[in-house]
């Protein structure tokens, strides 16, 4: 007995030390570790609050939440202000801040594994990194003061990373970030210009043109037909294009244009912004809005914070890690910007002989280093960056291109953000204009004294050849110095001596209104500008409605909210009656016959707009699918929504993998756009234009929960639901103090999965309604002072 | 005596909390104490079973207090994990009512 008592125990005993065991030395360590209730790190670090009080050396400031997690920051003195920035910012969002700047770097693949490596590589190759270590650089020499602000906000990022438990994502990966530096603030800086500015048209250009052969104009058109641009009558410059073209340099391959394209943004990437002048409206005073469409994510890319330096105050949006308001309203003013779609970015091919390129007549060595990528739970990969004269040179087997872009050149722009949000009125803002080089967008701001203003930012590249003047819509020649940037030096201090001045850049003061939705700024701009605008559906909507209301002159904060919410889409009144023309809809059924009637208004309840959303897209498949498909061209080439909406007589239509006609085509369409109805079960607009907001790291709790919205990527109101980007921050601001300015985000302030302000105003922002600017700051605080 | 052992076994289970806030093996702990304690296998199983069903709503309790409770209920697999692990360490942990000398009743 005393026999089998004993085995009975030693095998518990083992049972029990196994299992102990177990939890220390298997796989099974790290789910305990991370999960077990109680102790788990990832509960550790979701239940961590911030401390009450927190040491700082640059002085007294204060920190306080409201309900939605939006802080305002109060000090004195600016270094404290910024220094409890970056605690907020390193508080709520660093798991965000660490992955961009990884992203950046092309350091993903050490720790999310190969999945990134192209990306990795790619960024490695255009050495973004080497481009923020200069824009430091000069920032120290050129202004000491924003400098020391930087450095201020880069401490209060790491005392907070030092404070408090990591963000749960970071358990979840199971990796420590590195100290935040002032590089590291400027590199996400250059992540948003590449966003917006960072485009390889050119080269698609050239394939699209060699592989379409005839059609490629009609498919591709430079410039869009129509009435709307930014600037009307004659505002801003205006003259004759005096531009000679260049002919096309050796051919690059569509996998290598196909291959850089996938580092751009994706589409639907733009914005909407006007201001109204106080003649135009109900108070006597401007008002200004601004909703700038870039990817949703969850959380959103954008962080709200409030300011307030006791003379003086800022609110608004800024990017986690950059410390400075870019998009919001301060005690003198309001603005906002959209993206200006100018070409700042040109790609040059070389004669090569090994390790040297030809430039004009001489050989030179590229210059070279050697980049180790980790890769985890893989080898490393090493990666040769290369680059000449013109900028960094990607490669992707065997074939290269050289790469310029503004922004490989130190820039201003980090005084010119700081300058905005500190501005005292319409001088001073446009003054801080002047030093906005990077990226190129378009700038709307109102002041309290009455004053509007529209102008495009940014350094404008002129290219020469041989002395010529040339536009940067081609591939160049970079070894017979085609397309040269007088002025610029890439990784270093431009001069930007050859560049187009700032007075001759477009722009307006005191305008009347202006709306800017990246449509085309001009029509006939004395410098070369832009390959191509976005098309004008929202431009010319916004126009239409400004142009009716003003006739009244009583425009009021509500109208502005209205107008941001307008889901009247113009492709579907272009479209929808040739349509009606060419395909019997009523046969179709629902939702289809309710097209003769429908107001062209993409609302979540309405039938037309479920009927054209699957229509449309069925009919770009119909046009397009065969045509590129056998020019062994991907989806991505396809033309744009203007050219789908408005493509009649074509010699596309010649070709024997195309429709016969557009008619045709919508037919196809809709027999199409039935089936897949009818596959996908959708019964309302809202079941299709579903915004599934996802977080990076790709766990579905991460994720935001699914929310039906209105809207299209060609309405004011703008979703695209196939690239989740839209409207990323709605913004509506008077000059008259109303208190009616209003704001909301897509998601929720704080980064934290767990929290309640994960995505406490996305269905509010799903539904159109805004939160008030003013806020009640009654949450958790935080003293920052009394350090060493 | 059973008021005793209801004493010891109250104090065992707030140890066992206690040491489980900082780390896992509090949860195993409290399993083996809860199951020494018990008088029968059964009771041993269901005690286990009980201290992981106490430490989660103890869990509970501060995901409450952070704020973070209602964000809980959808994170999935981390849900699913917080609730198995608790629950199967507790009743591994009872199994250590083999250990006494009289663990064979029943």
């Amino acid at each position: 007995m005393d026999d089998v008592d004993s085995v009975r125990r030693g095998l518990i005993g083992a049972v029990l030390g196994g299992v102990a065991a177990g939890g220390f030395f298997t796989p099974a360590s790290t789910y305990l570790d991370q999960f077990a209730p109680l102790s788990g790190s990832v509960w550790d670090s979701t239940t961590n609050e911030p401390p009450g009080r927190v040491d700082s050396e640059y002085g007294d400031a204060t920190l306080q939440y409201d309900g939605h997690r939006v802080p305002r920051i109060e000090a004195d003195d600016q270094a404290a202000l910024y220094h409890a920035v970056g605690y907020a910012h390193g508080t709520d969002r660093l798991f965000g801040m660490d992955l961009q700047r990884r992203l950046m770097r092309g350091r993903l693949s050490a720790v999310v594994g190969d999945a990134a490596l192209d990306s990795d590589r790619f960024r490695v190759q255009m050495d973004f990194a080497r481009a923020a270590d200069a824009n430091w650089t000069a920032v120290q020499n050129r202004n000491p003061e924003v400098a020391d602000l930087l450095s201020a906000y880069v401490d209060g990022v790491n005392a907070a990373r030092e404070d408090q438990a990591l963000p749960p994502e970071f358990e979840l990966l199971g990796y420590e970030p590195a100290e935040w530096t002032p590089e590291d603030t400027l590199l996400l800086q250059l992540q948003i210009s590449w966003t917006l500015t960072g485009s390889f048209g050119s080269l698609r250009r050239s394939v699209l043109a060699r592989e379409l052969g005839d059609g490629f104009d009609d498919l591709f058109p430079r410039r869009y037909d129509h009435d709307s641009p930014i600037l009307r009558d004659g505002v801003g410059t205006a003259g004759a294009s005096a531009h000679s073209e260049s002919r096309d340099s050796r051919p690059v391959s569509g996998e290598l244009a196909g291959w850089l394209s996938g580092f751009e943004s994706p589409p639907g990437v733009g914005s909407n912004s006007w201001v109204v002048g106080g003649e135009y409206t109900e108070s006597g005073e401007p008002l200004l809005a601004n909703d700038p469409h870039l990817s949703l994510l969850a959380p959103p890319v954008w962080y709200q914070q409030h300011l307030d330096w006791g003379d003086g105050w800022v609110r608004g949006v800024t990017f986690p890690g950059v410390p400075f308001v870019i998009i919001g309203e301060n005690d003198a003013g309001a603005w906002g910007f959209t993206n200006a779609g100018i070409d700042v970015l040109d790609c040059y091919t070389y004669e090569t002989d090994g390790d040297r390129y030809r430039y004009g007549d001489e050989w030179r060595d590229f210059e070279t280093a050697e980049h180790t990528i980790e890769v985890d739970g893989a080898d490393d990969v090493t990666v040769t960056k290369r680059k000449t004269v013109h900028g960094p040179v990607v490669e992707r087997e065997g074939e290269e291109v050289g790469v310029a872009w503004t922004g490989f050149s130190a820039t201003a722009t980090t005084d010119a953000v700081y300058a905005m949000a500190h501005s005292d009125g319409l001088d001073d803002f446009r003054e801080a204009t002047r030093d906005f080089d990077l990226p190129t967008q378009c700038v709307v701001y109102a002041d309290r004294d009455g004053n509007t203003y529209h102008k495009v930012t940014g350094r404008v590249p002129v290219r020469y050849t041989d002395g010529e003047r040339v536009p940067g819509w081609q591939v160049f020649d970079g070894s017979a110095r085609e397309g040269e940037w007088r002025g610029y030096t890439p990784y270093g201090e431009s001069s930007w001596a050859g560049f187009v001045p700032f007075e001759d850049k477009p722009g307006a003061v005191n305008p009347g209104y202006v709306g800017t939705a990246n449509q085309r700024i001009v029509d006939d701009p004395d410098d070369y500008l832009a390959e191509s605008y976005s098309p004008p559906f929202r431009g010319e909507r916004l126009y239409e409605v400004l142009d009716d209301w003003a006739e009244s002159g009583s425009m009021t904060p509500e109208d502005m909210r209205d107008l941001q919410r307008d889901t009247l889409d113009t492709r579907a009144r272009r479209l929808v009656p040739r349509l009606l023309d060419a395909a019997d809809v009523a046969a179709a059924g629902p939702p289809f016959d309710a097209l003769p009637d429908w107001d062209y208004r993409m609302d979540r309840d309405s039938d037309g707009a479920l009927a054209f959303a699957v229509l449309f897209d069925a009919y770009r498949e119909a046009l397009y699918a065969d045509g590129f498909a056998a020019a062994d061209l991907s989806e991505d080439y396809w033309p744009s929504d203007w050219v789908t909406a408005t493509l009649d007589s074509s010699p596309w239509f010649d070709r024997d993998e195309t429709p016969d006609s557009a008619p045709a085509a919508m037919r196809t369409a809709l027999d199409a756009a039935a089936d897949r109805l009818a596959d996908e079960g959708w019964e309302t607009y809202g079941e299709y234009n579903e915004a599934s907001l996802e977080h990076p790291f790709g766990q579905s709790f991460l994720n935001y929960p699914g929310v039906e919205t209105d809207g299209s990527p060609a309405t004011l109101n703008n979703f695209r639901r196939d690239s989740d980007t839209g409207s990323s921050w709605r913004m509506v601001v008077p000059m008259s103090d109303d208190g009616e300015a209003s704001v909301v985000l897509p998601g929720g302030n704080d980064g934290d999965p767990f929290s309640d302000q994960y995505h406490d105003q996305l269905r509010a922002w799903a539904d159109g309604r805004y939160y008030g600017f003013d806020r009640e700051f009654a949450g958790p605080s935080i003293e920052f002072g009394g350090g060493d | 005596m059973d008021r005793e052992r209801t004493l010891v076994a109250a104090v065992a289970v707030v140890a066992s909390l206690a040491l489980a806030s900082v780390h896992w093996l509090g949860l195993l702990v409290g399993g083996v104490a809860v199951g020494v304690l018990a008088s029968t296998w059964p009771r041993a199983l269901a005690a286990g079973l009980g201290f992981g069903a106490l430490a989660w709503v103890v869990f509970l309790g501060t995901l409450w207090r952070a704020g973070r409770l209602a964000a809980y209920w959808d994170a999935g697999l981390l849900l699913y994990a917080s609730v198995g692990i608790p629950l199967a360490l507790g009743a591994v942990g009872a199994l250590a009512h083999g250990l006494r000398s009289d663990g064979s009743t029943a």
